[in-house]
C-alpha cells in the first residue's frame, strides 16, 4: 500500500513537472499537450481505447499461450533427448537476440500481411526467452527432488507437471514476466511498423493512426494506457502470483 | 525371519566418456524382513551405488534384484530412499501437504489423507509442524520430514544414503534416537547407508563392509539395545570392526577416510 | 515511518527539480544556438530542409547534385527524417524549415496549428489503385478479403481513395477494414508476392513498375477521383523561417524553379546523373521522368479541393476560409485574383 502511495505520488509529481515545462511554452504545444487536453482525449476517445486495448490483449494472450506452450514442449523435450537439446540450444543461440520486430519482413512473407503476422512477431519475440528460462528452470531443479518423484512412480508428463513444474516455478515465472514484457513491445512495434488492417488493430496501430493524424493528445493517451497496463499487469498479476508462491515458499530467484 | 530383498551378482559398470568405471562389482547379500542393515565403506566405494541400484535409480549391468521373489526394475514406492541433502522436500508444499503429495500419489484413491499425515508427522516428533514450509524448518526437522513421507508410503525397505551426514553431531543423536524408535513401531526394514562406523554400531543388526565396489564383509552386530558407546563390549565390537576394514581393505581406504575413522576411535 | 515517507516525497520533489531544471535550460542552450545560427546567416543564409528519396523527388536531388541555391547566396541543410509524421514533427518544433508533403497531410497539420504555408507546388505526378485481380474492375468489386495497401492513414493516397468511394458508393469509409498502411516499396513487393494484398494505391516508380507486370491494372486514377490535375506535393516553409529570412525565403522558391526547370530541360542528364542513386538503368530512369502525365512543375495546382471534403469526412476540424490561409505571398499573387469571377488559376485550385 505504502508503494502504491509513492508510486502515485511519484506519478502526481511528474504531471506537475510536466504541466511546469509547457506552461514554459518552450516545447511548441503541437507537440508537448497539457495533461488536459491527454485527459480529454482519454475521455474522448474511450471506446476506441477499450477496443484497441482488449484487441492488443487479445491477441498478446493468444501469442503468449502459444509461445509458453512451445517453450514447454521444447523444453521437455531437450531433456528427453540429446540431440533434441543441441538444436535446441543452437537455436537459441541464433535467435535470442534477435529482436522479434527484425522478422517482421519474414513474417510478411509466411503470414501477408495482417493479425496472423503480428502474432508470428509476438510469439517469436516471447519464445526464445522463455525456453531459455524455462530451460534453466528445469536444469535447476534440485535431483533429489525429481528422484523422490520417480520414487512414487512418477513418469513422463506426470512427473513434469507433478514435480518438474512447481520446481522450477521461479524460473517460469521469471521467464513469464520477460515473455509478456517482449509480446507486449512487440505487438506495438510490430503495428507501428506496419499498420494493422483498418478494421483490426491494437495500441500500436492506434498510436500510429494518431501520429498521422498528427493528434498528439491521442498518441499520449495510448502511451498512457500501454504504460498503464505494464503496471497493471505487474502489479496486479506479476506480483501476486509472486506473493502468493516463490515468495511464501522462499524460493523467489533474482 | 523370512528374506526381504535378494542381491545375487549385481555389477554396475559406469560409463564416463570413453573410460568405464566399475561402480559396484559381483555383490551379493539377504536382507531378512525387519532387519537394520548398515553399509559403510569410504566415499566411493559403491555403496551408495549399489542403494541407487535396490530402489531401482540405476540399471544394472548384471546380476539381479528380487525384493520379495519379485525382480527389481524401476523406482517403486515399496522400495523407498531418504537422501542425503536438505533439499528433497518439495519447496513449494507444507510438511503435511508433502506427504499427503507422497500419499495421493501412491495411493491414488481416497482415503483421509490429512490424518494419515499427521500420524506420521507425530511418529517423527513433528507434531505441531504440519503447515510449516520447509524453508522454516532446522536441517534435522527437515530430514525427520523426509522419514515421515517415505514411510507414509507404506514402504518395504527404507533405504538411507547418509541421510544424516549434513547435520551436527548434537542432532544426529536425537534423530538415531527417534529412527530407532520408529524402526521399533513401524518394523520397516532399514538399509542405511553410512562412512561413519559409531553410527552404523549404533544403529543396525548387521554391518555390509564395502572397498572398492566389492562386499567385503558381513557382521553381525549383537550388542544389546539400547546401545551405550561407553560400553566396553561397544568398545571391543569397534575395534573388531575397525580390525577388520584395516585387514580386509586398508588399500582400498583412502587415508582421510581412513583418518576420521581412527580419530573416532581414538575418542 | 512517517520520516521514511517524507524522505521519499522529498527526494521525489527534488527529482523532479532536477529533471525540470534540466528541460529548460537544455532549452536555454537551444536559443543561444539559434542566435549562432542567425549570426551565422549574416555571411551565408541557409534552410534546413528535409530530404526525400523516390522518382517524385528527382528535382530536389537535382537540386542538392548541382547546387541551385548558393547563386542566390542560399546554404541548403538536407536533412533526412523517417517518415512525413517525422517531417511534421520536425517542423513544428522548428528543427526544420522547409519540407515537401500532400497536400491532405499538410491541412491535417495546418488543422492542427502547424505552422507553415505552402511556399510553392511540388509536380503533378500519376497517383493510381492496382489492382492484379481480374475481377476487380471498379470499388464496388472489394470484398471484405481483399487488402488494399497505401502509405498511410491521412496520405493523399488515402484521401483520393476516400473521396472516390464518397463519389461512387456514396460512403467515404466503405473499405476503411481492407487498407494496409504499408510504405511504397513494402506495398510494392507484397503486390509482386500476391498474398493478402490485391490492390496497392501508389506513385511512379512504383506505379510503373508494378503496371509492367502482366495483368495489372488500374482500378482507380487519382486525377479522376479528384477531378483534375493537382500538385502531389507541396513545399511547405514555416512561419518563422518566411517571417525572419525573407531573402532566405525568396532564395529558396527560386532555387526550387532553377531545379525544375532544369529538369524539364535536361532529361536525359538527369536520367545520367540518378540512375546510380536510383539503383536502375539509365534508360529506364529516362522512361520514367518521361511517361505520360508526369509533369515537374511548381505551379499550384489543387491546392483548396482537398479541405472540404476531409472535413466533412473528419479528417480536419475546419476548412481554410481563403488560400492566404495556407499559402504563402507568392502563390496567391501567382494565382491572381480576377474581379468578377475566377479565373482558370484560381478555379484549378478546387476538385471538380
Amino acid at each position: 500500500m505504502r508503494d502504491f502511495v509513492s508510486k502515485l505520488a511519484f506519478i502526481l509529481v511528474l504531471a506537475i513537472v510536466w504541466e511546469l515545462i509547457r506552461l514554459t511554452g518552450r516545447y511548441p504545444a503541437l507537440l508537448f499537450p497539457g495533461i488536459g487536453s491527454i485527459a480529454s482525449a482519454l475521455w474522448m476517445e474511450r471506446v476506441d481505447l477499450i477496443g484497441r486495448t482488449l484487441f492488443s490483449l487479445r491477441i498478446i494472450g493468444i501469442g503468449l499461450v502459444t509461445a509458453v506452450s512451445l517453450a514447454m514442449l521444447a523444453t521437455f523435450m531437450s531433456f528427453g533427448g540429446k540431440i533434441f537439446a543441441e538444436v535446441i540450444s543452437d537455436l537459441m543461440a541464433i535467435m535470442h537476440p534477435l529482436p522479434g520486430i527484425a522478422i517482421l519482413p519474414v513474417a510478411i512473407l509466411w503470414f501477408g500481411i495482417g493479425v496472423r503476422a503480428i502474432l508470428f512477431v509476438i510469439v517469436f519475440s516471447a519464445l526464445w526467452p522463455l525456453i531459455n528460462h524455462f530451460y534453466t528452470g528445469f536444469r535447476s531443479i534440485p535431483i533429489n527432488q525429481l528422484e523422490v518423484g520417480r520414487n512414487l512412480g512418477l513418469t513422463g508428463w506426470e512427473l513434469a507437471l507433478k514435480v518438474m513444474l512447481p520446481a522450477s516455478f521461479p524460473h517460469i515465472l521469471s521467464g513469464l514476466r520477460t515473455g509478456w514484457a517482449r509480446a507486449w513491445q512487440a505487438s506495438v512495434a510490430a503495428e507501428l511498423v506496419f499498420g494493422a488492417a483498418g478494421g483490426q488493430g491494437g495500441l500500436g496501430w492506434y498510436l500510429y493512426k494518431k501520429r498521422f493524424m498528427m493528434e498528439t493528445p491521442g498518441v499520449f493517451a495510448g502511451m498512457l494506457i500501454i504504460v498503464l497496463i505494464g503496471i497493471g499487469v505487474e502489479y496486479l498479476i506479476f506480483a501476486g502470483i509472486e506473493n502468493r508462491t516463490v515468495r511464501k515458499w522462499k524460493t523467489i530467484i533474482n | 525371519m523370512k528374506t526381504l530383498l535378494t542381491v545375487s551378482n549385481v555389477t554396475k559398470v559406469y560409463e564416463t566418456g570413453k573410460r568405464k568405471v566399475i561402480g559396484v562389482h559381483n555383490v551379493s547379500f539377504d536382507i531378512r524382513q525387519g532387519e537394520f542393515v548398515s553399509v559403510i565403506g569410504p566415499s566411493g566405494c559403491g555403496k551408495s551405488t549399489l542403494l541407487r541400484c535396490i530402489a531401482g535409480f540405476e540399471r544394472i549391468n548384471g546380476g539381479s534384484i528380487h525384493l520379495n521373489g519379485r525382480k527389481v526394475k524401476r523406482p517403486e514406492p515399496n522400495r523407498f530412499m531418504v537422501f542425503q541433502g536438505l533439499d528433497q522436500l518439495f519447496p513449494w508444499l507444507t510438511l503435511k501437504e508433502n506427504i499427503i503429495f507422497a500419499m495421493r500419489v501412491v495411493d491414488k484413491g481416497q482415503g483421509n489423507f490429512g490424518e494419515r499425515a499427521e500420524h506420521y508427522l507425530e511418529l517423527v516428533g513433528l507434531q505441531g509442524f504440519g503447515d510449516f514450509y520447509p524453508y522454516q524448518l532446522s536441517g534435522g526437522m527437515k530430514q525427520r520430514a523426509s522419514i515421515a513421507r517415505a514411510l507414509s508410503v507404506k514402504p518395504q525397505l527404507l533405504l538411507m544414503d547418509e541421510p544424516f551426514g549434513s547435520l551436527d553431531a548434537f542432532t544426529r543423536r536425537a534423530v538415531h534416537e527417534m529412527l530407532l524408535q520408529v524402526w521399533k513401531k513401524t518394523g520397516v526394514t532399514i538399509i542405511f547407508v553410512t562412512h561413519d562406523l559409531e553410527e552404523a554400531v549404533d544403529l543396525s543388526d548387521k554391518i555390509l563392509i564395502f572397498s572398492k565396489g566389492r562386499l567385503k564383509g558381513q557382521i553381525d552386530n549383537k550388542l544389546s539395545r539400547p546401545r551405550e558407546r561407553v560400553d566396553s563390549s561397544y568398545r571391543s565390537f569397534l575395534l573388531k570392526i575397525s580390525g577388520f576394514l584395516d585387514s580386509e581393505g586398508s588399500d582400498s581406504l583412502d587415508s582421510k577416510e581412513l583418518s576420521a575413522a581412527e580419530a573416532k576411535l581414538a575418542f | 515511518m512517517f520520516c521514511i515517507k517524507r524522505q521519499r516525497v522529498v527526494a521525489l520533489l527534488l527529482l523532479a527539480v532536477l529533471v525540470a531544471a534540466s528541460f529548460i535550460s537544455g532549452c536555454g542552450q537551444k536559443t543561444v544556438q539559434e542566435n549562432q545560427t542567425a549570426n551565422d546567416d549574416e555571411q551565408l543564409m541557409t534552410i534546413r530542409v528535409a530530404k526525400q528519396f523516390g522518382l517524385v523527388y528527382a528535382p530536389l536531388m537535382v537540386a542538392e547534385k548541382i547546387d541551385f541555391f548558393s547563386k542566390y547566396g542560399l546554404k541548403v541543410e538536407w536533412l533526412t527524417l523517417g517518415s512525413g509524421g517525422a517531417v511534421r514533427e520536425a517542423m513544428a518544433s522548428n528543427e526544420l524549415d522547409a519540407a515537401f508533403m500532400g497536400i491532405p497531410p499538410y491541412l491535417i497539420g495546418w488543422d492542427k496549428g502547424l505552422p507553415a504555408k505552402i511556399a510553392a507546388g511540388y509536380c503533378v505526378i500519376p497517383v493510381s489503385l492496382v489492382t492484379y485481380d481480374e475481377n476487380i474492375n471498379t470499388l464496388e468489386d472489394f470484398k471484405a478479403e481483399h487488402k488494399i495497401a497505401l502509405p498511410s492513414p491521412g496520405s493523399i493516397q488515402h484521401i483520393l481513395l476516400s473521396m472516390a468511394l464518397e463519389k461512387q458508393l456514396g460512403d467515404p469509409n466503405a473499405l476503411d477494414d481492407n487498407l494496409v498502411a504499408l510504405p511504397h516499396p513494402d506495398g510494392a513487393q507484397a503486390m509482386l508476392a500476391k498474398k493478402d494484398v490485391v490492390a496497392h494505391f501508389t506513385t511512379p516508380p512504383y506505379l510503373f513498375e508494378e503496371l509492367e507486370q502482366p495483368g495489372y491494372k488500374v482500378v482507380l486514377d487519382g486525377f479522376d477521383a479528384f477531378g483534375q490535375d493537382f500538385n502531389f506535393n507541396v513545399a511547405l516553409v514555416t512561419e518563422s523561417y518566411h517571417d525572419s529570412n525573407p531573402l532566405g525565403y525568396a532564395a529558396f522558391v527560386q532555387g526550387l524553379n532553377d531545379a525544375m526547370n532544369w529538369v524539364n530541360e535536361n532529361k536525359e542528364e538527369t536520367a545520367k546523373l540518378l540512375a546510380p542513386e536510383f539503383q536502375i538503368d539509365e534508360e529506364k530512369l529516362l522512361k520514367y521522368l518521361t511517361a505520360e502525365g508526369v509533369n515537374y512543375t511548381t505551379a499550384p495546382y489543387g491546392l483548396m479541393g482537398f479541405a472540404d471534403f476531409m472535413q466533412k469526412a473528419g479528417y480536419i476540424s475546419k476548412v481554410p476560409g481563403s488560400l492566404s490561409e495556407i499559402a504563402w505571398e507568392n502563390i496567391l499573387a501567382q494565382v491572381g485574383k480576377r474581379e468578377g469571377g475566377p479565373c482558370t488559376l484560381e478555379t484549378i485550385q478546387w476538385s471538380k
